[in-house]
């Protein structure tokens, strides 16, 4: 029940409020992004894809077309991968590795020299709210300068603004919905994602045909794969700090090309819709129509649209996710 | 130890001079409902003289707030039984911020349908911050829930120079919505 500690996002402002609350074995993530990152970037529609954040992962090098991401480059230079501190296997960065340690007292942690990070967990004594008296009324605390939404109101995702950001508040009551409203003209389409959580585990999680829980064992999945009218996914905002990032996409079971047509809707617990229209994807059987990445506690949500030549497994793979293992084309292995 | 109806406050910095820093403590019984225990979320709303949050960033849960750094034997010691408590360090609230609300919800979601009647207790305490002693602590709150899945339990307010604690124990059928729509914080 008790949410973890170390799991918070920074709130420099709140030196009078603090939270106690035991540590609980639960994976926790790494501090947070600096505004002026490439994360910034990304959110503005301008930068690539926080690459994968897993210790034996190279990150992805540099791309140069943001908006149609061409699979990764492995071992490229990681230079470029400031929108998440990197894996000390990578990069002389150990400051920024706040994954949980194991025993807090124990852990005179490299401190890390920019207060700039959140070091909510136990060990970390830099951001010692102690040490911040007075300070501004009102800092900004929105990291992420990008299109918001009210609750009740709907905001479409498009080239020319590809992306949306929920608050923190958004990003962590009730649960997010994201619907495949489509017609069977379309063809007999359905909805899938790849995922990554702050574990580094990684899959799929569909209802045709694959894993519906994601992850796929253990009591309390994060995201759920359903259909009722339409197909739909279900992400347990409750648990969003144990979501690191995913991709959504459509694919045609029987494998005859899909007519692309409908509409990706996003719903958040406060009725705010986010509607991605389907239209302008290329012909095809698999497509990448939206990515959703936790940064700093707020999703981000960004339109993808991208036809992929080959399956799942392509989609998946051309997005990050290359360490899903695969029995076929479309089932990773269980 | 002073037990505290439903309603009643009490001036604490008054009474107790020397007063800080206070602790407001959570601690519930869910029994065997595990999944109740798991979508039970604790959060503080700032709330300013109107009654009202500034923005969605006063409501402080655990998606926005960061934790002190204490040793794990240290948290122990000081949680002693709560499962959540915050520190409020009085003097450093903002003149801005008349009320500090704690409140405990149920993350609802279509799957997994709990409510507040199905705790089997739920006590909101107060403590000392310098020696985690406790102040008072509110009558039995979950046996007057039974649908609500969002309680406020108590809050800390501005009396005067003074600061009091009331305990509220205020159930709502709507849910977090509810105390969204009642405090005015942007879902």
């Amino acid at each position: 029940m008790i949410p973890d500690p170390a799991a918070a996002p920074p709130r420099p402002d709140l030196t009078f409020l603090r939270r106690r609350a035991k540590p609980r074995p639960a994976a926790s993530k790494p501090a947070s992004t600096p505004a002026s990152t490439p994360a910034a970037e990304f959110v503005a529609g301008r930068g690539p894809h926080p690459p994968a954040r897993h210790p034996d992962v190279p990150a992805p090098g540099p791309r140069v077309d943001f908006s149609r991401p061409a699979p990764p480059a492995p071992a490229a230079p990681a230079s470029l991968d400031l929108s998440r501190p990197a894996p000390p296997a990578t990069t002389p960065a150990p400051s920024l590795d706040f994954s949980r340690p194991a025993a807090p007292a124990a852990a005179p942690a490299p401190v890390a020299a920019s207060s700039s990070l959140d070091l909510s967990d136990g060990p970390a004594v830099a951001a010692a709210p102690a040490a911040a008296p007075a300070r501004p009324a009102r800092p900004a605390l929105r990291v992420h300068r990008d299109r918001r939404i009210a609750a009740g109101h709907q905001q479409l995702l498009t080239i020319t603004t590809p992306t949306v950001t929920l608050t923190r508040v958004q990003s962590g009551i009730g649960d997010l919905e994201i619907e495949a409203v489509c017609s069977p003209e379309v063809g007999d389409l359905r909805l899938g994602a790849a995922y990554q959580l702050a574990t580094g585990e990684t899959s799929t999680v569909q209802y045709a045909g694959g894993n519906r829980f994601a992850p796929a064992t253990g009591r309390r999945p994060v995201i759920l794969a359903g259909r009722d009218e339409y197909e739909h996914l279900r992400i347990d905002l409750r648990q969003v700090r144990r979501l690191e990032r995913l991709a959504v996409y459509a694919f045609s079971e029987s494998r005859a090309p899909l007519t692309w047509g409908g509409t990706l809707v996003v719903t958040t617990f406060g009725g705010a819709r986010i509607e991605l229209p389907l239209e302008g994807l290329y012909q095809g059987t698999v497509a990448v129509l939206m990515s959703i990445y936790d940064l700093d506690g707020e999703l981000v949500i960004r339109a993808e649209m991208e036809t992929i030549s080959g399956d799942v497994r392509e989609a998946a793979r051309a997005y990050g996710y290359d360490r899903i293992t695969w029995r076929d084309d479309r089932h990773p292995v269980e | 130890m002073a037990e505290m109806k439903r309603g009643a406050n009490v001036a604490l910095t008054r009474e107790i001079p020397g007063l800080t820093s206070l602790v407001l403590g959570m601690r519930w019984n869910a029994g065997a409902e595990r999944v109740l225990e798991e979508t039970l979320v604790f959060a503080a709303i700032l709330v300013g003289e109107d009654g009202q949050a500034r923005s969605d960033q006063d409501f402080v849960f655990f998606n926005q707030l960061s934790s002190p750094e204490r040793s794990v034997q240290q948290l122990e010691a000081a949680l002693g039984g709560d499962q959540e408590q915050i520190e409020v360090d009085l003097a450093a609230v903002p003149r801005e911020i008349d009320r500090i609300v704690v409140v405990l919800y149920v993350n609802e979601s279509p799957a997994q349908r709990r409510t507040l009647g199905q705790l089997r207790s739920c006590v909101i305490r107060v403590l000392d911050g310098r020696d985690n002693r406790e102040l008072v602590r509110s009558e039995e709150l979950a046996s007057a829930f039974s649908a609500e899945t969002a309680v406020a339990l108590g809050e800390v307010y501005r009396h005067g120079g003074d600061w009091k604690f009331k305990v509220l124990g205020q159930g709502y059928s709507k849910g977090v919505a509810g105390i969204a729509a009642d405090y005015g914080i942007p879902l």
